[in-house]
């Protein structure tokens, strides 16, 4: 096409012959192929058989492609299963075993399909040099009916065996009728023309919009709710808090716990639970159900019944006294001398004729700085807002109430007075989860390992007011004095 | 197709495409050792204290036979259907195989018979003291299926299970005969038409004669795909014998450049597929039963997984399977008819091993091990010797070839790539 237009001589790529019909160009593939030449190809309309065979084409290698990638697959899918489903997150779904064969071959078929089909697709493409958006052969006019009518066959000008005019000598003998065609190399130069450049550049900074957009969405809130395409996972046929279920007769969502029986793995010490210990041969589980505390049992009857003689009885008097030093040694005989007498003192008038439980003495729990630590964080939630950060009963609340002069308000307990000082720590336990008179249990909402670890802090804020100089450690004590001084 | 300049082939009708003489004595050795067999393995089973395992394995070898025959009966009129031009040369050979269908009708009588007045050994749903609800054999599920699981309706089905094959069969094929004398086109037109009605129907029968014949053997058990597992083995065995009925005619130096290895080559693709298409279905079938888990479905595989039959379904998995699947994959065992025959020799008999597996546990009900004895091998050559001695008498004095069909042509030029 332009071999006197350009003033660069342009580099020969081969031969190229022109047939007629299919026979002559299988004749002649036939004896070039025996000539020696193997950068050879041949062009024609439609697929021709013994082509293959006459040029010498080796069979494609895309079978052992495909094989290899399909065997892949295969051990794709069987370490997946493996890894998810036995090792990282061993889930036993239907009874099956968490790992099991059978279910996990529909997986590994689909992979081993997978990585071959796309073995086969991209493999071909490998294997055919594609995309290919041009080739020089196009350039060439007489090419152009390779699709309608006729037959062509190249051999490429680095082929060993190529010699410029042996070859074309070769090609001009084969029948006498051929036309042998110069191909040569694409003279426009290989650059692109700058307009496409900038089309690019203004496209790649077009595309970087929604990124942009979305990575800024990442650190804005909004009032709108958010774009939801798969809802999925936010919609789900599950019951929600204060729905009705359509599942089950009652209409509930959640399942009751069937009476006296625990869960597996819920297991806790009923003394650890309830602050009693149980008595011999006791082994009743039901007091572990939520619906049936029996330590409340015991406090109901007497809320209703008295409670005007309690709450002066105990509030009163321990607001006035701002309980010191006197208490304290009261309390550490009584500690001596346990819950016999001291509960029939503080609850003779309720309940003459029912003895109380067999309190805890001492928590069931590790005392450490930790569990301390604990104990002060969830007193200073729950319990501070009534008696007191110091448990001295003036909580905030309980101030405003008493500035509002709220008539049915009753001030809560000073936690320093005689008669909790000597409680038993079952008892304030039993207090703190059941409520008493007045004051809500808390059962609900703190787990019992934090009610025991207020019961210590309370019991670390009483021994702020009963402790003496000789407890303090020596090392401690100096501190103190450096202080004081 | 214009562009291929090849003159026109046609094949002569003469000697070379026309069965040897000398099996006319193979014939009637065949038939002999054939009905001999038989009886043989008759008597046996009838001095032992139960039939039970004769009948069960007659069953095997007749449903064995009738497999590969139905396998010919499905790959005819599909090359109809599809106008297939590369199996032109192979289908006079699959339809001189659906022929067979005519003796298998004949020697179903042996199972339908003894049912017909009572008898209840292979067929426990047969026995009326099932439906009895006073009975104490009384089962529900049974009683619940007598409606259609009773010898009366078996019968009639039967009928037509086999009307509908042997109808299809003589069609296609006295139409191919008819060809072979005037080579009217129109016939492959015509024959092309009613092919799509054959598949429907063959589909449906086949589904329902594998639900008849084996699957209520165990009545209690179902499953929905047990008659695309039988049409997948069916195929697969159809597929192996024709393999090996052209490699003997070949070595009988009978169509020798006729039958060439690109015909080969196709035989073992599909021989190929049909393995892969057996290992998917099977599985399939196991995996939605073992999954859901339901006693009535997982029972059937629970037996086949007892009393040694374990190592059957194993020996099943690998050498129905895996096995000859890595075996024909290459495209280098496929253009070998040395090599594809041994395999197509492999598969069939691992195709029996299936049926076994299918049929034999069932023995007395379904408490059986896996014995493989002298009924066994009567049966098979029994069998074996009435449908080979058939295969040679329908395929006597007929071009092996369908000599004027317009696409034989297209068929000796094949050349796969």
């Amino acid at each position: 096409m332009s071999q006197e237009a350009n003033n660069s001589e342009p580099k020969l790529l081969g031969l190229m012959a022109q047939f007629d019909d299919p026979d002559s160009l299988l004749a002649a593939c036939e004896k070039v192929r025996k000539a020696g030449y193997t950068k050879t190809d041949a062009y024609t309309p439609f697929p021709l058989h013994g082509i293959d065979e006459a040029l010498g084409i080796k069979p494609t290698i895309l079978p052992w492609i495909v094989l290899t990638l399909g065997i892949i697959g295969g051990f794709t899918g069987l370490g997946l299963q493996y890894v998810t489903n036995a090792d990282w997150y061993p889930f036993i779904i239907s009874a099956k075993p968490v790992w099991s064969l059978p279910a996990n071959i529909p997986v590994i078929f689909e992979l081993v399909i997978l990585h071959a089909a796309i073995a086969v697709f991209i493999g071909m493409l490998f294997l055919n040099k594609l995309p290919t958006f041009s080739n020089p052969l196009f350039r060439v006019p007489e090419f152009a009916r390779a699709t309608d009518d006729k037959f062509f066959l190249t051999i490429d000008a680095t082929d060993e065996k190529y010699k410029p005019n042996k070859t074309r000598e070769l090609l001009d003998g084969l029948l006498g009728q051929t036309d042998v065609i110069e191909v040569f190399h694409d003279p426009t130069p290989a650059e692109l023309p700058k307009i496409i450049k900038f089309v690019g550049i203004g496209a790649a900074v077009v595309a970087l919009i929604p990124p942009i957009l979305l990575w800024r969405a990442l650190y804005q809130t909004s009032t709108v709710p958010r774009i939801n395409p798969i809802r999925d996972m936010d919609i789900q046929l599950r019951g929600d808090t204060q729905t009705k279920s359509p599942v089950f007769a009652d209409g509930r969502t959640m399942r009751p716990r069937i009476p006296g029986t625990v869960a597996r793995g819920e297991w806790v010490d009923p003394i650890m639970l309830t602050g009693i210990v149980p008595e011999a041969g006791e082994q009743n589980v039901l007091f572990l159900q939520d619906e049936v505390p029996p330590a409340e049992d015991e406090e109901k009857p007497a809320e209703e019944e008295k409670p005007a003689d309690d709450q002066p009885a105990e509030d009163k008097p321990e607001a006035e006294e701002p309980a010191d030093q006197e208490p304290m040694a009261d309390a550490k005989a009584a500690e001596g001398d346990p819950a016999e007498e001291n509960p029939v003192e503080g609850e003779a008038p309720a309940q003459p004729e029912e003895p109380e439980p067999n309190w805890v003495k001492i928590a069931p729990i590790n005392v450490t700085n930790a569990t301390l630590e604990r104990g002060r964080n969830r007193y200073n939630i729950y319990c501070s807002v009534c008696h007191g950060l110091a448990g001295d009963g003036d909580g905030l609340v309980s101030q405003r109430a008493l500035q509002m002069e709220q008539p049915t308000w009753i001030p809560p307990t000073n936690l320093h007075t005689d008669y909790l000082l000597i409680q038993p720590d079952g008892k304030l336990y039993n207090t703190i989860t059941h409520g008493i008179r007045k004051m809500k249990g808390y059962g609900d909402q703190i787990p019992a390992e934090d009610r025991w670890a207020i019961v210590t802090y309370v019991r670390a804020l009483q021994k702020t007011r009963t402790g003496t100089p000789e407890e303090i450690p020596a090392v401690e004590m100096k501190e103190l004095e450096i202080k004081g001084q | 197709m214009g562009g291929h300049h090849k003159p026109t082939i046609t094949v002569t009708d003469d000697e070379s495409i026309r069965l040897n003489p000398a099996w006319q004595s193979v014939r009637l050795v065949a038939m002999a050792v054939g009905v001999l067999a038989l009886l043989l393995a008759m008597g046996i089973g009838m001095t032992q204290e139960s039939s039970s395992y004769f009948f069960h394995s007659y069953l095997t070898s007749f449903v064995y036979f009738l497999s590969i025959s139905l396998g010919a009966l499905f790959f005819v009129p599909i090359h109809h259907l599809t106008r297939a031009g590369w199996s032109v040369v192979v289908r006079r050979v699959a339809e001189l195989l659906s022929q067979n269908l005519i003796p298998m009708a004949i020697l179903f009588l042996v199972i339908l018979f003894p049912m017909l007045f009572g008898s209840h050994t292979l067929f426990e749903w047969n026995d009326p003291a099932k439906w009895n609800v006073d009975s104490p054999q009384y089962d529900e599920l049974i009683a619940h299926k007598s409606g259609y699981l009773n010898s009366i309706f078996f019968t009639i089905r039967a009928i037509i299970y086999f009307g509908t094959w042997i109808c299809i069969a003589r069609y296609f094929y006295l139409n191919s005969l008819e060809q072979d004398g005037n080579g009217d086109k129109q016939i492959t037109l015509k024959l092309q038409k009613w092919s799509a009605l054959a598949i429907v129907l063959f589909a449906l029968t086949v589904t329902f004669a594998s639900f008849d014949w084996l699957m209520s053997l165990d009545p209690h058990w179902f499953s929905t795909i047990f008659g695309v597992y039988f049409f997948a083995g069916s195929a697969l065995s159809f597929f192996a014998f024709i393999t090996v009925v052209l490699f003997l005619l070949q070595q009988d130096g009978k169509m020798v450049n006729i039958i060439t290895k690109e015909h080969y080559h196709d035989l073992g693709k599909y021989t190929f597929g049909f393995t892969l298409f057996w290992g998917y279905i099977a599985f399939s079938q196991f995996l939605l039963i073992w999954y859901a888990n339901i006693p009535e479905e997982t029972g059937w595989y629970l037996r086949r997984q007892e009393n040694g039959w374990a190592t059957v379904a194993i020996l099943l998995i690998f050498g129905h399977f895996f096995i000859p699947f890595f075996g024909v994959m290459s495209r280098h065992v496929r253009r070998n008819k040395y090599l594809l025959t041994g395999w197509a020799v492999f598969i069939l008999i691992m195709h029996y091993v299936d049926l076994y597996y299918i049929v034999m546990p069932q023995v007395a009900h379904g408490t059986a091990a896996p014995s493989f004895g002298l009924i066994d091998v009567c049966c098979i050559v029994g069998i074996g010797g009435l449908y080979i001695s058939s295969l040679i008498w329908f395929a006597t004095d007929k071009p092996l070839v369908p000599v004027k069909d317009p696409r034989l042509s297209e068929s000796l030029a094949l050349q796969n790539h």
